[in-house]
């Protein structure tokens, strides 16, 4: 009886082909869904930049007014001075203009958010002890719009958690952390919670 | 064959779970189900309704959803958060243009806060609502004519987002169709399973729930609907627009005039929502084809083609509230807005 084999190279072929589809199914999808998620982290970590930048903006109108009128040997002064000078990922141009680096790094904004925090309770401090820095309407127009930059900061920071939490909880998932190993995914660190965070209270299930 | 037909059934179901939303931080999210939720009941009942109209009209104008919540006391006393989380799970505002404004005010913790979508933040900066609010609730608040302070700050935030509108610094609802005309193909796939299935399912029952009635104007009818039975008292019924269609509780509809409306069902120990699709016309020659897929597939497909995106989410009509405020549209904050307290 005439042997007809199905030939090698078919069953080649169909090896080749199963192995496209699984490497379709198991990797492309989860590589890509990885990526998008990276993707959002950024997406977030820019939105927490432009809010800083914003408290920064806020800062920047108020201290040529803060500095002209302020006791220079005030230890307000000398802190307020002190944090500008040393904030991480902020340049400072001539006119004394703060701005964030673009490439600031997540921990960098870290920095810059607790410092710039600092130097505007500061600045607080010193705009109520100073009574010829505002007038009464203008300090509580002053108070809403750094409220209205706080809120917004606080919900960028909590959306950037969030999606790095999402993040990582999906490179750590199998099949996705063998991807991630070889594709370079490396966790991401949450941004660090502030200190009214912190204060946050605690619930107890007893 | 019976497997099969299981199999299918579950594929929507299964679609359907995707959108459902997880429940996070009950606490914090308030209960919207009009434009003006007087839960603290300080407000009178005609001004509510004056300002509910108000609310809705505005909405259908401009797309904008300017949402009022009153309570007696906050569970959650950090005002800024339980605006932005009730904001956000509701997601008022259209999807688009991110026009939603939700004001919070807690009688007992003398507490508020209005929360400005991120669309609308050009024209309601934080210190427009900030002084919005100083100038027409505080002085009534402090007088505790909460009356006349919700009334005035109603009125002056959508004078304030029309005036935005009017000097072209906000897009409104129409200039915005153009760029609404590009179809998510993706979205598209599912619900062409679904509405295959339906259609399929439509011939095996009589009435299923996202299915579709035709009523002529003046026509009275007993509902039916598979998985509910209208004589346990569990049920809530309400209809979307009740000038063309009301709604008892006892499962009795009635048509009023012509166009076209949802009616909605809500089993009171579920989250689950389904809803009924009623067309009222004139001169029908027979109210019988009521399940014919053919027609309901046309009718998806122009609501498909002719609407935005509408999302349920949980803005179901609860007593009082017939025919008014029907979920969020979509939109977004990014925690802008301001608050005090008075």
């Amino acid at each position: 009886m005439q042997n007809k084999k199905f030939p090698k190279w078919g069953i080649a072929l169909i090896i080749v082909a199963v192995v496209a589809v699984l490497i379709g199914g198991l990797f492309v999808a989860p590589y890509n869904n990885m990526v998008s998620l990276e993707e959002n982290v950024s997406t977030k970590e820019a939105n927490i930049q432009s809010s800083l930048q914003s408290r920064l903006d806020k800062i920047n109108e108020l201290m040529p007014s803060v500095q002209g009128s302020m006791d220079h040997e005030s230890e307000v002064y000398k802190e307020i001075t002190a944090l500008r000078s040393g904030m991480e990922g902020v340049s400072i141009d001539e006119d004394g203009n703060m701005t964030i680096d673009s490439n600031a790094s997540a921990s960098e904004l870290e920095q810059a958010d607790q410092a710039s925090s600092q130097l505007l309770d500061d600045i607080r401090i010193a705009i109520e002890a100073y009574p010829e820095l505002g007038s009464t309407q203008l300090m509580s127009d002053f108070m809403t719009s750094v409220e209205g930059i706080e809120n917004r900061l606080s919900v960028a920071r909590e959306e950037y958690n969030e999606a790095v939490q999402e993040y990582n909880t999906t490179i750590r998932k199998f099949p996705n952390n063998l991807i991630a190993g070889m594709m370079g995914f490396a966790s991401i660190d949450p941004y660090e919670a502030t200190e009214e965070a912190q204060d946050a209270p605690q619930v107890h299930f007893d | 064959m019976m497997k099969i037909q299981n199999i299918l059934l579950s594929i929507p179901l299964f679609l359907f779970s995707w959108s459902t939303v997880t429940i996070q931080a009950q606490e914090s999210i308030l209960s919207i189900d009009n434009y003006i939720n007087d839960h603290a009941d300080v407000i009178d009942d005609d001004v509510e309704q004056e300002l509910n109209e108000m609310g809705a009209r505005f909405e259908k104008e401009t797309g904008s959803q300017v949402i009022f919540n009153i309570e007696t006391r906050l569970d959650n006393p950090d005002i800024r958060k339980v605006a932005y989380e009730t904001f956000k799970h509701y997601e008022l505002g259209d999807e688009d243009l991110d026009n939603g404004v939700l004001f919070v005010a807690s009688i007992e913790d003398r507490l508020r806060y209005m929360e400005v979508g991120r669309g609308l933040e050009g024209v309601l900066t934080d210190i427009t609502s900030q002084h919005l609010q100083t100038d027409y609730l505080v002085p009534s608040f402090q007088e505790e004519n909460y009356t006349e302070g919700i009334r005035s700050l109603y009125i002056h935030t959508i004078k304030t987002i029309e005036s935005g509108i009017e000097e072209g610094s906000l897009k409104t609802s129409e200039n915005q169709n153009a760029s609404e005309t590009a179809i998510d193909w993706t979205i598209l796939i599912p619900i062409g399973l679904i509405l295959v299935l339906m259609a399929f399912v439509a011939y095996q029952r009589r009435i299923q729930p996202s299915s579709t009635i035709i009523l002529q104007p003046g026509e009275t009818r007993e509902l039916r609907v598979a998985g509910y039975d209208f004589s346990e008292e569990n049920i809530l019924i309400s209809s979307q627009d009740s000038r063309i269609v009301s709604v008892e509780p006892s499962g009795k509809i009635q048509a009023h005039k012509v166009g076209r409306t949802k009616i909605f069902l809500q089993r009171l120990e579920s989250s689950h929502k389904d809803y009924i699709n009623v067309v009222v016309r004139k001169n029908h020659a027979s109210s019988s084809q009521e399940d014919d897929p053919v027609l309901e597939a046309l009718l998806w497909g122009s609501l498909l083609s002719s609407g935005r995106k509408r999302r349920f989410m949980g803005g179901f009509p609860h007593s009082g509230g017939w025919g008014g405020f029907h979920g969020g549209g979509g939109g977004s904050s990014r925690g802008g807005g301001a608050g005090g307290s008075w």
